[in-house]
């Protein structure tokens, strides 16, 4: 058991959360502070939003943390949750306090830092403990020309956000589980002056690839350029961004920054819709990141309908002519103007 | 109303590849330009004028005289006046909070209504000086701007913030204020001849706190500095978990990684298939019912 | 510039390597069985320097006469070899490409008919491929290697190289010293990690002491893959330790004889799957890095710099493909780029069977000089029959020669065989070839007829036919059962799941070569029980090494069986009797029979066109003139297309 005391000397992360569970990113960070922290023998505690200590966070004691703090603040309010953590941390101030260098990370521990009135090292490449116990972190400068190792003075605490897309996310403890604490809403705070209005989704049509949501792909199946116009339709009601296969590109269906795969694109959407594609590793691997894949493919048999969780037998072009139909009955282009809004 | 930006005098490091050289060779070739993201801010706050919310733009830039040039091209790209604020210590490397806390002195005393600056400089990128400039004024701060306007009735701001994946974000925001920009929104200002001539003629007024306090430094929090040719990390790639069995890894490599999921396999003509598409469409939120 | 991090130079100790794009050391079998350089040798070299390639390092030399890896390898040791490399290194260099020298010593992994001595190794264990017990080397015999590494970096240098590398991967014989699995000496050579290590560190000791201003590096397998050998963490530290010896860069590469298929990666491995090894030596070492395997494309190489995970990217079978890859990504003509598919069949398969490389796509490979496409002195118009690889080579040539050309192709599709070779799981990438051979066309405007299937009469008006009309699957050459549906290997490709799924399907090799393995791993995908047979020693008895193991690692897990030397003694309905070495064996439910022969050459045509224009310009390439393999078809298309 680990009890909220050991603050004073404990490593803290504040953890991102993307879509109701810990982004990528949090458990990139939580993965290479386990490594240093494990040598020192500190406590690891991650700071979360949430009203309930659910299994989620227990379960990043499989990653290394020792301890969740749950803080009663929506997630995504940067504001709100670091003046709820310096009220909290201000009586036993941990040594070191990361995030992942997001925009969330970054939000809450540049403006802790300034309200703090205590450097913070922003986008760091490494953290480690030297020999005598003091943190060093390593950042860049200079177009990535010139390295620049901070050693902190013994007693100052370091507040940092450390660079993402690093660090392969490791399960190291198997079946370890983390203390989850909540902590009592300690009254109100006075209202953020600035409000949000709403939010603009990007132009799928223009997107790069990589960072779309929904993806509708086209491969060798769909079989000619007025399919893929197709499904240019149906992206477009969508709201999805079109990709393809390099048999797609060959063929002058796509563009070249629209092929997915090892030698174009590595895209990560929520959901990819593919009609047509066999699914060679050169393009497969291209989107082994996505969240959620429909295939349609005529070949029960071909690698891709593998991948997918739902996987339909059918003739990619019929399917696709069928759901514009749909979609235009359920009202015209609907779907994109709602992400435009949402 | 006044719009200040202050705009930082960032350091490009010229290196040929054929002829790579220690830290100090490196660090001498330094030549200072204006960073994209401050270009960005100078741009917002023109734009504003241009717009007649504000009357008139100042840029301001912390350092010795050598700073002078990036006022130079802020004048030429249509400032209506520059100010420096003589600053000895090093910004980028650690003095960003000492240097956020006089320029908020300088901003002060100034009427100034709405602050620009850029979101990250290109040569140091701690982003930590508008975070200090915004709270030791206690205004409110709107990072990562991508279009900035004033609302028609109140003296708000209304803001674009780009959040990521190319999303935006709308906000309303009261002045004073300060807005960090990220990236310059259309078009190409191109400084002014008439203007680069003008600024010639000028003596670059400077700018002090009216109090000097005497910013302690950062070091004062660091035991030791030390500066290496950077050595970029390799980001991260697909490796097979080291507690695996050769052959286990070997396997997940020949399958890139990639396993099958037992999905759902299902058979079906266009109309039947297609539905079945419509159906995951739906749950995910992508079409109505 | 489409790949601006591929073309920054990167200068190593003062050798300034023009691109990120490297060429790894390869054995060719182009060196005299003397072991001296040859033209051919030389020729191949300059073809791929000229192409723009960075750095070249030349094939695996042997240090000492208790070396070697065939017949054709050249003895770094004898002075014998200096002029010729001499010529070889100064030409490489005149046309801009740095070149290193790699030093080799094959420790168990050869066998003792190319040198007639003992094999030698750290201890005496049996290589599992070459099935030889070795010598234990003697610590009086270990100084004189150690020495044989530094004479030998001597001869280098005095043979103008750039720089040398100490080759210590591919279970050879540093990685023997290096592994617990190999080395079970009790002496200071073996036991602990330091002990392990001693002997590479004396070799790169030594090496460095007689390298003077030449750059020195080290190849190592960047994982063994093998329980209880060098993981990933280990070699990390051995990298390490080696490197504070004062290297000046580090290659990654895997595989060896207790995991053969690596080093040589066929189709089934993923594109830069290994590139991981080389990412995680590059978070630890100061020194440039190189990957390799697997890395066919421009575009990937640049991502591979571009995440950082290394310095330096060695394309080399890439390069062998097409010599011209470097100047053609660097022109960002990506699509004029001919691929290397990963197949094997003539740069590793052909190693095996003690011949100079070739390649697949490649027929000029060791024969740059006189398979340059030079331009026809006289533009005749040329047709050529048939879409496959062999006619699309053809007329590829055949256009780029300034002819003038017209293909038929009776099918609405181009590609041949290879549509059919593509259809099998793991094999889809051989279309690459005819994908960038269509392309190629395209580009060169060559008028294409799909869907007409040229008679006797429509090729009368050309100057000169080339029939490529492949071969035709005829009934199976066998019956085990009369009772039970015989399909022959088209047929066996059309079945579909409903046919297949839950019945025995017996699928006979008369192939000899991948197609049974891959039909029956289609059928077995489908759901149907599949037993393999043939009355050969194995079954796909001619197929490569590693693309065998690759694919019977794969049927195992699908439950196929196989019995070789079988023969089929009778059969009661669906109960087939074989025998196999005298053990006889019912297989019973057998509900389907697939029967892979050789195909039959379709000469229709030809014979169509001897009868009627006997004194036309006739030539046949391909399947058509013999039934044979992918390669040999494009060498005919290319050869005859030189010849017109």
């Amino acid at each position: 058991m680990v009890s909220v005391g050991v603050l004073s000397e404990a490593f803290c992360l504040v953890l991102e959360q993307e879509a109701g569970s810990v982004s990528e990113a949090s458990l990139e960070v939580i993965t290479e502070l386990y490594g240093r922290v494990g040598r020192q023998g500190r406590p690891l505690v991650g700071i979360g939003c949430g009203e309930q200590p659910t299994a989620e966070f227990a379960l990043l004691g499989e990653y290394g943390l020792d301890l969740v703090l749950l803080f009663p603040v929506p997630a995504g309010w940067a504001t709100v949750l670091r003046r709820r953590m310096k009220t909290y941390l201000d009586r036993q101030w941990p040594p070191v306090l990361v995030a992942p260098a997001t925009l969330w990370g970054e939000e809450v521990v540049l403006g802790l830092a300034s309200e703090l009135d205590v450097p913070a090292f922003s986008n760091c490449m490494q953290l480690e403990t030297v020999e005598n116990g003091a943190v060093r972190v390593e950042r860049l400068f200079y177009e990535e020309k010139i390295a620049v190792r901070y050693t902190l003075a013994p007693g100052s605490p370091l507040l940092a956000t450390l660079a993402v897309g690093l660090t392969n996310v490791r399960r190291r403890r198997p079946g370890h589980r983390a203390e989850v604490v909540c902590v009592p809403d300690t009254g109100r705070l006075p209202a953020d002056p600035v409000t949000v209005l709403g939010r603009i989704k990007a132009d799928p049509r223009t997107m790069d690839l990589e960072e779309a949501d929904v993806i509708v792909c086209g491969g060798r199946g769909l079989g000619s350029a007025e399919n893929f116009a197709l499904l240019a339709k149906l992206a477009d009601m969508l709201g999805a961004a079109v990709g393809g296969t390099r048999v797609a590109r060959d063929n002058g269906w796509i563009t070249a920054e629209r092929q997915i795969g090892q030698t174009g694109k590595v895209v990560k959407p929520e959901l990819l819709l593919s009609f047509g594609v066999s699914g060679a590793t050169q393009h497969t691997i291209g989107l082994r990141d996505s969240r959620r894949i429909v295939a349609v493919n005529k070949d029960k048999n071909a690698p891709m309908m593998k991948l997918a969780d739902v996987a339909i037998v059918a003739d990619a072009r019929e399917v696709i002519v069928e759901l514009i139909r749909r979609l235009e009955a359920a009202g015209a282009g609907l779907g994109r103007r709602a992400a435009r809004q949402n | 109303m006044l719009a200040v930006v202050l705009l930082k005098k960032a350091v490009f490091l010229s290196e040929s590849a054929l002829r790579p050289q220690p830290v100090q060779g490196l660090l001498a070739t330094r030549r200072p330009f204006i960073g994209a993201h401050d270009l960005a801010a100078l741009h917002h706050a023109l734009s504003l004028r241009e717009q007649a919310a504000v009357s008139r733009v100042a840029a301001i830039t912390a350092g010795g005289s050598e700073a002078d040039v990036i006022l130079c091209q802020a004048y030429a790209l249509g400032a209506d006046e520059v100010f420096r604020v003589p600053w000895e210590g090093d910004a980028g490397l650690t003095d960003a909070s000492p240097v956020g806390r006089v320029l908020a002195g300088v901003l002060a005393g100034l009427p100034a209504g709405v602050v620009f600056c850029g979101h990250l400089s290109p040569d140091s990128g701690r982003g930590l000086v508008p975070y200090v400039v915004a709270q030791s004024l206690g205004w409110p701060l709107v990072t990562r701007a991508v279009k900035v306007q004033m609302t028609p009735d109140l003296p708000h701001l209304r803001i674009h913030r780009d959040v990521g994946r190319g999303n935006r974000e709308v906000v309303e925001c009261p002045l004073p204020a300060v807005v960090t920009a990220v990236r310059y929104p259309s078009g190409w200002r191109y400084p002014k001849c008439a203007r680069l001539l003008a600024f010639r003629r000028r003596n670059v007024p400077t700018l002090s706190p009216p109090s000097s306090p005497g910013m302690p430094s950062e070091k004062r929090w660091l035991a030791d500095m030390e500066m290496t040719r950077a050595r970029p990390r390799p980001k991260k790639i697909f490796t097979p978990d080291e507690n695996l069995s050769a052959a286990e890894r070997m396997k997940m490599i020949v399958s890139g990684g990639l396993k099958a999921k037992k999905g759902k396999v299902v058979d079906g003509s266009g109309a039947d298939a297609a539905s079945k598409v419509y159906e995951v469409l739906v749950e995910c939120g992508y079409a109505p019912k | 510039m489409m790949f601006p991090r591929l073309f920054t130079p990167l200068t190593i100790k003062g050798v300034t390597i023009r691109n990120r794009i490297i060429a790894t050391g390869h054995l060719t079998h182009f060196a005299s069985t003397d072991g001296l350089v040859t033209q051919r040798l030389i020729d191949y070299h300059v073809a791929r320097a000229k192409g723009g390639i960075g750095l070249i390092i030349t094939e695996s030399m042997a240090i000492h006469p208790s070396t070697a890896q065939s017949q054709y390898t050249i003895r770094l040791y004898d002075r014998q070899v200096l002029p010729g490399l001499r010529e070889l290194t100064s030409q490489i260099k005149a046309y801009g490409a740095a070149v290193f020298c790699q030093l080799h010593h094959m420790g168990r992994e050869m066998t003792s008919v190319d040198t007639m001595r003992p094999v030698v190794a750290p201890s005496a264990l049996m290589d599992p491929l070459k099935r030889e017990v070795p010598h234990e080397l003697s610590k009086a015999e270990i100084r004189e290697l150690v020495e044989a590494y530094a004479t030998c970096t001597a001869h280098a240098r005095e043979a103008g190289y750039d720089g040398v590398e100490v080759h210590c991967a591919h279970g050879y014989l540093i990685q023997e010293f290096l592994s617990p699995l190999t080395n079970h000496r009790e002496d200071e050579y073996g036991g602990s990690f330091e002990g392990r290590l001693r002997f590479a560190r004396e070799v790169i000791r030594a090496v460095k002491g007689a390298a003077g201003q030449m750059v020195v590096g080290i190849r190592i397998d960047g994982d063994e893959f093998v329980d209880g050998g060098l993981s990933l963490e280990d070699v990390q530290e051995i990298v390490v330790a080696l490197v504070a010896e004062g290297l000046d860069y580090v290659g990654l590469s895997v595989g060896h004889d207790l995991n053969y298929p690596p080093i040589f990666p066929s189709m089934d491995f993923p594109l830069g799957c290994f590139v991981y090894l080389a990412s995680a030596i590059k978070r630890l070492v100061d020194v440039p890095v190189y990957t390799s395997h697997r890395i066919n494309d421009p575009a990937l190489a640049e991502r591979i710099l571009e995440e950082g995970h290394a310095d330096l990217v060695a394309m080399t079978r890439a390069t062998l493909a097409d010599p011209e890859l470097p100047n053609k990504a660097k022109e960002g003509d990506v699509d004029g780029i001919r691929p290397c598919v990963g197949c094997l069949q003539r740069c590793f398969h052909r190693l095996r069977l003690r011949a100079p490389i070739s390649c697949l796509g490649n027929p000029a490979v060791g024969r740059e000089r006189e398979f340059a496409p030079l331009p026809a002195s006289q533009p005749r118009k040329v047709a050529v029959v048939g879409g496959g690889p062999a006619g699309l080579e053809a007329a590829r040539v055949l256009a780029l020669r300034r002819h003038h050309v017209v293909l038929f192709e009776q099918e609405e599709e181009l590609g041949g065989m290879l549509r059919l070779a593509a259809r099998v799981p793991h094999r889809d990438e051989l279309m690459g070839i005819a994908r960038w051979q269509i392309l190629q066309l395209k580009r060169l405007g060559v008028e294409v007829r799909l869907g007409q299937r040229a008679s006797a009469k429509d090729l009368a008006p050309f100057d000169a036919v080339v029939l490529a009309t492949g071969a035709e699957y005829g009934p199976p050459s066998l019956v085990v059962s009369e009772q039970v549906p015989h399909y022959n290997t088209l047929e066996a490709l059309e079945l579909g799941e409903a046919e297949v799924a839950g019945k025995t399907i017996l699928v006979v090799d008369r192939d000899y070569h991948n197609k049974a393995l891959g039909l029956a791993e289609r059928l077995a995908q489908m759901g149907a029980q599949v037993v393999v047979a043939t009355e050969e020693a194995e079954v796909g008895v001619d197929l490569d090494l590693v693309n065998k193991m690759m694919i019977w690692e794969r049927l195992r897990e699908l439950g196929v069986k196989s019995i070789s030397k079988a023969r089929f003694e009778g059969a009661n309905g669906e109960d087939v009797l074989v025998v196999h070495e005298g053990w006889e064996r019912v297989l019973r439910g057998v509900g389907a029979v697939v029967v892979v022969d050789k195909p039959k050459a379709n000469t229709l045509l030809a014979r169509e066109m001897e009868s009627q224009f006997p004194e036309k310009a006739v030539y046949l390439a391909g399947n058509c003139a013999a039934p044979r393999l992918t390669p040999e078809a494009i060498f005919d298309g290319y050869r005859i297309a030189l010849e017109i």
